[in-house]
């Protein structure tokens, strides 16, 4: 039938055109359909490994999701551990009901811990470090706590305590004290609980000694080592990606940099003193030990750093600290620093005389919220004076526990646990008092975390930061 | 038609070839299909019991809910069984969560988590 043998010519040429190059050669037609079938498999293979990298992707935010919970669920597994048993510093490793795998490790942080705790669930594992200390005894919730019972606490001029306050005997200065201020009638709001003995609560010394021979360890450990000073700036990688351990027989001058850790806690040595200024940047868990001191400055920010320095650590300028200080010597805050939570300052007994001088110096204008912690003497016949100081115009929000004196002069939004208070203003001194200062507890609506004390009631997380370091 | 193509030399081979290729474009077409609904079925049904296992999770570490529970929730048009485990030692509690479909006894999610309860 001619109208049927027009229709398949058409059909044919239409669907399945040979190339004019490969026109009327004999197997063109093979040649052109074997391309097409080419191409109909390259569409259903990309589109069969869309589907399948799409649902692959998902199953590995599953996993991962899983093992975050696991490392989660570590931390507060050594948290319980600690409480009831006792601390310890080990690596441990159990198999979790839904098949994953959960370990930890516990070292010393400073006067806290630091537990490292990996999930592990198919191939994804997820760290979780948790920082952790004491929750603030019964005593921090009252605004004023002096452990001495026998020297009665003076409250004069323009001081004013909203809060609870655990003392010995407390006595007011009426009328005019030096000639200048005048008590205000409502000076407390509270109760006064005149217990007959304040039990003086201090930090687990075990922790801080354990760290330091840590430090001691690692320093002589470290592999990586730099003979000179170090001088890092923007040029050398925005951000700095430290890798490893690392030790410098010089100084370590951080300027304009961002640093980063590349996995984990990394710690920088430092046989000479640290210099952290201009807009530098570091947030990750580093550890910067130094033998003489650390200055932070500039509009420089740490956040979950550990600073240890023999001599001081100075927070001047614009700074923001947001870690842990640990320093023997002097820790100053001064000029627009400031402090942010969670961070805490502490103040080790030393075997080292400090001077006559030691302690924690809080002079900033800028806002300073923190955990202040001061050691006693280790000598209790040095003559070395050992305080924590609350500058005039200084604002502090958070806890201050001082195992020695405390001498109050600006604004505390929390509580101050120490020995004695101390005035002074030369040429007298007045032991245990409070003069011309503000401490208000109903400001502080949360409860810090102090370092690991002696008489562990619980254990509580200062800090965590995850790390995810699954493979995709 | 029989005797036209018998004249024609190649042309069975042709036709054969045509035949095959549509047969394998409908048939990619198909499995394609088949494929990508079966995965977006499953990474839809794995993201829903994800969510809903994260959720009951953070509920739970956040309030420190320790009771036991057995739901059936609705999402994304499924019904899936939500089930809460809770084993208390030692002031530590120990959460597990397991989300199923309702239709099928499978796991779809199990997550496992644990915090410290506050002193009495």
């Amino acid at each position: 039938m001619p109208y049927s043998s027009t229709t398949l010519n058409v059909t044919l040429s239409g669907s399945i055109k040979p190339s004019t190059r490969l026109a009327d050669q004999t197997g063109s037609v093979l040649a052109t359909v074997l391309v097409t079938l080419m191409i109909l498999l390259a569409i259903f293979i990309s589109a069969m490994t869309y589907a399948l990298s799409r649902y692959g992707k998902h199953v590995q935010n599953h996993n991962r999701l899983i093992a975050r919970y696991l490392a989660e669920a570590g931390v507060a597994h050594r948290q319980a551990t600690f409480e009831s048993q006792g601390i310890t510093f080990d690596t441990s490793s159990w198999k979790a009901p839904n098949g994953g795998t959960i370990s930890t490790i516990t070292e010393p942080w400073g006067p806290y811990l630091l537990v490292d705790s990996k999930g592990l669930f198919a191939n994804q594992s997820v760290h979780e470090f948790a920082i952790l200390g004491s929750m603030a005894p019964r005593y921090m919730d009252g605004a004023v706590t002096v452990f001495d019972p026998g020297t009665p606490l003076v409250v004069a001029g323009n001081t004013r305590i909203v809060g609870d306050a655990f003392t010995g005997p407390m006595g007011i200065m009426e009328g005019h004290f030096r000639g200048e201020g005048t008590t205000f009638e409502d000076y407390l709001r509270g109760t006064n609980y005149r217990e007959a003995v304040v039990r003086q609560f201090e930090p687990d010394s075990t922790i801080m000694l354990a760290y330091l021979r840590s430090v001691s360890d690692r320093r002589l450990q470290a592999t990586h080592q730099v003979m000179g000073s170090l001088v890092l700036g923007p040029e050398d990688g925005d951000p700095f990606a430290v890798e490893q351990d690392l030790r410098i027989r010089n100084d370590l001058l951080i300027s304009n940099a961002r640093m980063l850790t590349s996995e984990g806690v990394k710690s920088i040595f430092v046989d000479g003193q640290v210099e952290i200024a201009g807009t530098s940047h570091l947030s990750d868990l580093f550890e910067i030990v130094a033998e003489e001191f650390i200055v932070l400055r500039d509009s420089s920010v740490l956040g979950r750093t550990l600073l240890m320095a023999r001599d001081s650590i100075v927070i001047e300028g614009n700074a923001v600290f947001g870690g842990i200080a640990v320093c023997p010597g002097r820790l100053i805050v001064r000029e627009q620093a400031q402090l942010v939570n969670p961070s805490a300052l502490f103040c080790p007994t030393s075997s080292k005389k400090a001077g006559d001088s030691s302690g924690i110096f809080l002079q900033s204008r800028g806002w300073t919220e923190s955990v202040v912690v001061l050691e006693r003497n280790c000598d209790p016949d040095s003559r070395s004076r050992r305080t924590v100081y609350v500058d005039t115009a200084t604002v502090f929000r958070g806890l201050i526990l001082s195992s020695e004196q405390a001498d109050i002069r600006g604004a505390v939004f929390g509580s101050v646990a120490t020995k004695q208070f101390h005035f002074e203003y030369p040429p007298t001194t007045y032991i245990n008092w409070l003069t011309d200062c503000y401490i208000d507890r109903s400001k502080l609506t949360y409860r810090p975390e102090l370092p690991v004390l002696n008489a562990i009631d619980s254990i509580s997380s200062l800090a965590t930061v995850s790390q995810v370091t699954g493979r995709p | 038609m029989k005797n036209r193509l018998a004249q024609k030399s190649g042309m069975t081979i042709i036709e054969i070839l045509v035949a095959i290729v549509i047969f394998m474009a409908g048939f990619s077409i198909l499995i394609a299909l088949m494929s990508s609904t079966l995965v977006r079925f499953s990474t839809k049904e794995l993201l829903a019991a994800d969510n809903l296992a994260r959720e009951v999770m953070t509920v739970a570490t956040a309030e420190q809910d320790t009771t036991r529970s057995d739901t059936v929730i609705v999402r994304s048009g499924m019904q899936f069984r939500v089930l809460k485990e809770v084993k208390i030692e030692n002031r530590l509690a120990e959460v597990t969560i397991t989300v199923s479909r309702t239709k099928q006894a499978r796991k779809l999610a199990e997550l496992y988590n644990a915090f410290v309860l506050p002193q009495q």
